[in-house]
């Protein structure tokens, strides 16, 4: 027990370090090579008083070793500063945005998860099959599909040509439909086909034959003793995609209008929001490095063989 | 006596395995065939995309520029008011006309993709020579980076470089470099760990080689073959994020065309006219499925081993 403390204690730290390395680099990257003053004077720049002025007021004008001193000893407080643009921290933002984003992202995976793992499953139950070599075609197909266009073809269809669905904005659950459809797609393709080689390589393994040879039917032979051990890698997968997961919010929210995170996102990068812009990257970074963690940890504890190596 | 060496040889000589003998046939080869046959439609997608953003706009010969107010938005292969032009794939809300923009932005979108390829297999292989080859704390410190750096969608971190760099061709190009070392980073430090193990390697160590011609000679040219495996595969995630880069403003800017931004200024437009979303959408989706092919062909192909990774 000592020894997986020790092991654990050693991610989370590796974890925490990654993280604050990589909250120094883009606070410098950020504050010391972005010129937002220019951008925020617009077209004809203004006064040089005017610039110092909002430089005073945003505590851009003081050493930027003393600017990220005051942001990290925010941090710690939990105070993530004020956006620039509109004037208010952004905490709130984001906390404000984010049950909209988690509700986007958690059903595109939950409908990712249903509609890959069966397939995957039966793909690998009878290899080389049609239906083997049309979900191959399909992941492909899927899998190069750029997610605006896959949004924008599904509102020609089905929000202006049918009607059935609102095309943006959100509000009923009809609002979803589109866009949790479109995350999905991105989790698929490569979802099934993992659970497909991880099925494939179980099944040909002596616990499936002994298994077989004992008689058991074989809905049982698949679910209790091969779906479970290809569970492991799958769940990796499933942690994997979580980072591309986010980076489909920031497109798909942006092609259906949808308010949340992705689009505080997308803005903030558009309009220079540097505060907005670092937060918001380092929550993303923070998810997915938090979801590895919480993957490797869960592997320690399960798997005695990852102790060893 | 020398008879009895002969025969030494002859036992120390593999025992191959009877089927491995027999000649491919029935599943497998018709496998290996299928194989090619996506490879090959890939990479004939991917040349063909190519060729046509080369010389396209000069055959078709019309001014993707080119304002006409009389012939705003019409809908595919409708002849111009005056009847001296056939607009293939119809025209947009200025009038310009839709075939000669989306092979402009072809042009404008693969070159980017292809420049930012090079940025970030040339910082990727810097990067994982070095930290592979040196080993010790440097290695920890790089791969700590990289792993930061994975940690980043590769969207995000595009738009973020977009956005300290700023907007253009060179700042995109460099975006996507940035966004994608990593990755090549990672699986270069994994070869060159792999190949300084080789005998051949220790070997050439043995000799003197200075550590220069150690890795210009020895590993880079081991190495070629993975790099381009991995830029093969990257390619089409290139295309997607440079598109993606310019649907959100970020990317290269209009007037100029690019398959992103005619996307987004399409957009306000998708009740009347599809065809100018739809358009340009469907080069990005098959030059992106091109690249997939040609890349998952060239990974069975080079680099064999890797089939069994999925």
């Amino acid at each position: 027990m000592g020894e997986i403390l020790g092991i654990v204690g050693r991610r989370v730290v590796a974890t925490v370090a990654t993280l604050f390395g990589l909250i120094i680099v883009l606070f410098h990257l950020l504050f010391l090579l972005g010129s937002p003053i220019n951008l925020m004077m617009g077209e004809d720049g203004g006064t040089q008083e005017q610039a110092d002025a909002i430089r005073e007021r945003l505590g851009l004008d003081q050493p930027i070793w003393q600017q990220f001193l005051t942001y990290m000893g925010n941090l710690l407080t939990g105070d993530l500063g004020e956006s620039w643009r509109y004037e208010r921290p952004v905490l709130d933002m984001i906390t404000e945005r984010l049950p909209a984003t988690l509700t986007l992202g958690l059903l595109a995976l939950l409908l990712g998860v249903l509609i890959a793992l069966p397939l995957g499953l039966l793909a690998a139950v009878k290899p080389g099959s049609w239906l083997d070599n049309l979900s191959r075609v399909g992941a492909v197909t899927a899998n190069s599909l750029p997610n605006f266009w896959l949004a924008i073809m599904l509102i020609i269809v089905f929000a202006v040509q049918l009607g059935w669905v609102p095309a943006t904005g959100r509000g009923t659950w009809q609002h979803l439909v589109l866009p949790v459809i479109v995350l999905a797609t991105g989790v698929v393709p490569m979802l099934m086909r993992i659970t497909r080689a991880a099925m494939l390589e179980v099944l040909n393994k002596d616990y499936v034959r002994t298994a077989r040879s004992k008689g058991l039917p074989e809905r049982t032979v698949l679910r209790r003793h091969a779906l479970r051990n290809a569970m492991i890698p799958v769940t990796t997968v499933i942690a994997l995609r979580v980072g591309d997961l986010v980076a489909g919010t920031v497109i798909v929210e942006a092609v259906f209008a949808y308010p949340g995170v992705g689009r505080v996102l997308a803005e903030a990068m558009a309009f220079r929001d540097y505060p907005v812009v670092l937060a918001t990257v380092t929550l993303t970074a923070a998810s997915v490095l938090l979801v590895t963690l919480i993957t490797d940890i869960i592997y320690t504890v399960l798997d005695p063989r990852v102790r060893i190596s | 006596m020398r008879r009895q060496e002969s025969a030494g040889v002859a036992d120390l000589e593999p025992v191959v395995p009877i089927g491995e003998l027999e000649p491919a046939t029935g599943r497998r080869r018709r496998r290996s065939l299928r194989g090619h046959t996506t490879g090959i439609i890939g990479t004939v997608i991917v040349v063909g995309m190519a060729l046509a953003a080369i010389v396209g706009p000069w055959l078709l010969g019309i001014d993707p520029n080119a304002q006409e107010l009389s012939d705003r938005l019409l809908p595919p292969w409708s002849q111009s008011g005056d009847g001296s032009t056939l607009h293939i794939l119809g025209t947009d809300d200025l009038g310009r006309d839709v075939l000669a923009r989306v092979l402009e932005g072809g042009r404008a979108s693969l070159s980017v993709v292809a420049l930012g390829v090079v940025v970030g297999c040339s910082l990727g292989m810097t990067v994982g020579i070095t930290s592979g080859f040196r080993g010790g704390r440097l290695d920890i410190v790089l791969m700590r980076v990289v792993d930061a750096q994975l940690a980043i969608p590769l969207l995000i971190s595009a738009l973020l470089v977009a956005t300290i760099l700023g907007t253009g061709f060179m700042n995109t190009a460099v975006a996507l470099g940035i966004a994608s070392w990593a990755v090549y980073a990672r699986l270069i430090r994994a070869e060159t760990l792999k190949l300084r193990g080789l005998d051949f390697f220790e070997a050439t160590v043995a000799l003197g080689s200075s550590d220069r011609r150690l890795v210009f000679r020895h590993l880079i040219p081991n190495l070629i073959s993975t790099v381009f495996v991995v830029a093969s595969l990257e390619m089409g995630g290139l295309v997607v994020t440079e598109s993606s880069l310019s649907y959100l403003g970020l990317g290269m800017q209009p007037p100029d065309a690019s398959w992103g931004s005619m996307i987004r200024s399409a957009q306000p437009l998708i009740t009347t006219a599809w065809w100018l979303a739809a358009i340009p959408g469907t080069a990005v989706m098959l030059v992106v499925l091109g690249f997939n092919l040609m890349g998952d062909w060239l990974r069975d192909v080079l680099d064999p081993q890797s089939k069994q990774r999925v």
